[in-house]
């Protein structure tokens, strides 16, 4: 099962806490900007991460999308 | 209730009262009113007849989507109502895309990356304070650690020597409190300070302190930074790093005081500080921003026009129970946590990271030195609250 990740660079404006929650997937650029859009998550070790991850953005920045 | 303060275009069933500024209660709670506000608005935005008459948006997914809409609302002023006077704050009072230039530069220099060189600075200041005040067993802990520490972080990112701090406290004082002729004595002293500093950076480059860098390889638009937006960024620094941080530290040495199973839980385990701080940001925020419609549209419901003021308040946002359950429970472990405590949108706390690890370097050091810290018995805790929001005073005792 993989998760892909969606970031809307739109939205990001660099709190970094997706990173903080999730510092195994989430990774920024030297702004504190997120780019992981588009990442896949295969290890399911890093599940939670992903989803901890992306419900503490308070952007509202990032989706998941389950396959 | 003044009926001349409500436009005709003014849904009368959104109309209140609240003064967000003046309310009585607010020197006692400023947060329990805003969260009673929020319980009880007849509407997600309302119209307060108070202070000349503006919005007030009441929900904290509404709040983020202003935030995040510059074209509709813009940040040109940063007060209700708008500050006298044609000059305007760089970066905060300005909307993209003129505001993205001046910002752009400011993110890379105080991104996560960039915080190694703060983090050991906050830590030998934080020591030298608390050396002055441990052996008493009581102080005012703002005065003595939680108004001092961002000045001398202020000190730090402009190149100046950090015993310095006291003249520049009572500058800010007088800046920010005194009387007219006392803050324009202040600005100019501030300012001549700043100029001479700048000086001294072109003089000799070579510094490691964010001035030097913005002063010398700094560039915008690829061109070096004009003696006036650099006098711009030293301002910006000094207003926007050091009220709003003393009263998020505040809040959390005061949350500690009074909570001796949380202080001990922090002691025991320092990797629960910054989830820590994150809940206090929620519970007890910081800043009221405002925002002026850039011309006549319809949102969520109402009718607005051009010039007219919001206020999307960060602090009530973090209080509005459909986005934080029980939102005035203090819960540590509250899940996803996504409190919009640094703001949300382009102008997103530009210094949250380096927030972030001033109060978690302060509280790491400072914790081990004040045992059995606590408020002093029969203190009377007051507060401020206008455009930002913070105690005044935190008396507290410890075992020496």
């Amino acid at each position: 099962m993989h998760l892909t990740i969606h970031v809307d660079r739109t939205k990001c404006s660099g709190h970094a806490r997706c990173a903080i929650k999730g510092p195994e997937v989430y990774e920024l650029d030297d702004e504190g900007y997120c780019i992981s859009d588009g990442k896949v998550v295969s290890d399911q070790a890093l599940r939670t991460q992903a989803i901890h991850g992306m419900k503490a953005c308070p952007e509202r920045a990032i989706s998941i999308d389950e396959a | 209730m003044s009926t001349a303060t409500v436009p005709s275009h003014v849904d009368p069933a959104r109309v209140v009262d609240w003064d967000y500024m003046n309310d009585p209660r607010l020197t006692t709670d400023p947060y329990a009113t805003f969260a009673q506000w929020v319980a009880e608005t007849p509407a997600e935005v309302v119209w307060t007849t108070a202070n000349g008459g503006h919005w007030m948006i009441m929900r904290n997914a509404a709040i983020v989507e202003a935030l995040q809409t510059p074209e509709l609302f813009s940040s040109r002023h940063t007060s209700i109502p708008p500050r006298p006077g044609a000059a305007k704050l760089i970066p905060e009072e300005l909307d993209p895309p003129e505001h993205t230039k001046y910002r752009q530069i400011l993110n890379k220099r105080l991104g996560p990356k960039m915080m190694k060189f703060f983090d050991g600075r906050t830590r030998l200041l934080a020591n030298t304070l608390i050396d002055a005040v441990q052996e008493r067993g009581e102080a005012d802990l703002m005065e003595a650690l939680t108004v001092p520490m961002p000045c001398g972080l202020f000190l730090e990112m402009v190149g100046l020597p950090t015993d310095r701090i006291a003249e520049f406290v009572s500058w800010k004082d007088e800046l920010f409190f005194g009387p007219t002729e006392r803050k324009i004595a202040a600005q100019g002293k501030i300012n001549g300070l700043l100029k001479e500093t700048i000086a001294e950076k072109r003089a000799n480059p070579g510094g490691e302190d964010l001035m030097s860098f913005l002063v010398n390889d700094g560039l915008i638009d690829e061109a070096p930074i004009t003696h006036e937006d650099l006098m711009a960024y030293a301002f910006l620094f000094f207003i926007a790093g050091l009220d709003t941080v003393t009263s998020l530290m505040t809040s959390c040495f005061r949350y500690i005081a009074d909570h001796p199973g949380t202080r001990d839980a922090l002691l025991a385990d320092k990797s629960l500080i910054p989830d820590f701080i994150e809940e206090i940001l929620r519970r007890y925020g910081v800043v009221n921003p405002v925002r002026t419609a850039t011309r006549d549209f319809e949102w969520r419901g109402i009718t607005v026009r051009e010039g007219e003021q919001f206020v999307s308040s960060t602090i009530l946002a973090d209080l509005d129970a459909t986005e934080f359950p029980d939102p005035l429970k203090v819960d540590f472990e509250r899940e996803n946590n996504r409190h919009i405590g640094f703001g949300g949108g382009p102008h997103r706390c530009v210094g949250s990271h380096l927030a972030r690890t001033e109060i978690i370097a302060t509280i790491q050091e400072v914790l081990p030195r004040l045992p059995n810290l606590r408020t002093k018995p029969g203190s009377v805790l007051r507060f401020y609250s206008a455009g930002l929001v913070g105690l005044t005073t935190l008396p507290v005792v410890w075992d020496v």
